[in-house]
């Protein structure tokens, strides 16, 4: 990010948002605590972690040279299937254009969750009925097997596992 | 002339900011060997058959990081206009990059990306099921 850029007045009035909410949880006053995307508030009382359950999305709170905390929104992006059966949710800050990781917990919002990881299914960037033909074109390996195909499934998941663990 | 070009690129710094780098090399994961043609953009920065990447700079181009681990492919964003980025992230350091995809790219592993939270055992089927009749009633 470029040092030396003028801050909008947006961005300012992000950062003193994200400012009385660090206040607001170091006073302990977590009842007050509502999602500045959505509006969530908190019934239980206890604040999220990470993101809000609702909208998942997070505050980035990495420091830039001056120490102050970036406080863009990090909007949801995208949903990665880890190995050991952990998604984690991919967020992009607005503000700064940084990625971070940040698991899912088990109250999130599982209709926000399937629509954000069916995104890139509805949207393909070439026809789908194509495959084939685009492998052979570019001399690619691309096989499709269905469950009742093969009989040995189980041994070629615990094959990849193997490889990625 | 040459001489020039290859000093250039040897000391200029973020050299692969403004020009192409249209060498050919192997994939160091898969062994496959990539030309610089047929990507459809002048910086390719990841292999067209197992979508794997090398974590070689901070910001795009300037080739200064020093960790160059390998970087794995773990989702799809889509962007506004439609358009595919592959997020990669290292295995050594953990940092996350979003990169475009190229014209030749593996469609079927393209497709496995996009395909792999749903063979996930994390959101079960029987989950959904909860969650639709508890929306119905």
């Amino acid at each position: 990010m470029n040092k030396y850029r003028r801050r909008t007045e947006y961005e300012y009035q992000k950062r003193e948002n994200y400012q009385s909410l660090s206040e607001n949880a170091e006073n302990g006053n977590k009842r007050s605590y509502h999602c500045p995307n959505c509006g969530w508030a908190s019934e239980t009382g206890d604040l999220p972690q990470d993101h809000c359950p609702n909208c998942l999305v997070g505050i980035h709170e990495a420091e830039d040279e001056e120490g102050i905390p970036c406080g863009g929104m990090l909007e949801p992006v995208g949903i990665w299937a880890a190995p050991k059966d952990s998604w984690e949710i991919i967020q992009r800050c607005t503000f700064c254009k940084q990625m971070r990781l940040s698991p899912m917990a088990d109250r999130d919002n599982l209709v926000k969750v399937l629509s954000i990881a069916s995104k890139p299914l509805s949207s393909p960037p070439f026809p789908l009925e194509r495959i084939k033909e685009l492998a052979k074109l570019t001399g690619v390996r691309s096989e499709m097997r269905k469950s009742g195909d093969v009989d040995h499934i189980e041994h070629i998941v615990s094959d990849r596992h193997g490889k990625t663990e | 002339m040459m001489n020039r070009e290859h000093k250039r690129r040897k000391y200029k710094k973020r050299y692969f900011q403004t020009n192409p780098c249209t060498d050919s090399f192997t994939c160091k994961i898969c062994g496959w060997p990539v030309a610089f043609a047929g990507a459809g953009t002048n910086h390719r920065n990841h292999c067209p058959n197992c979508l794997y990447s090398i974590h070689l700079d901070n910001t795009p181009g300037d080739r200064e990081s020093k960790c160059h681990g390998r970087m794995e492919p773990i989702g799809v964003w889509v962007r506004k206009n439609g358009e595919w980025a592959i997020i990669h992230r290292c295995t050594l350091c953990g940092k996350l990059s979003p990169n475009r995809t190229a014209a030749d790219d593996n469609p079927a592993r393209l497709m496995a990306l996009a395909l792999r939270p749903f063979g996930s055992n994390v959101i079960t089927q029987a989950d959904v099921k909860v969650l639709v009749n508890s929306m119905e009633e």
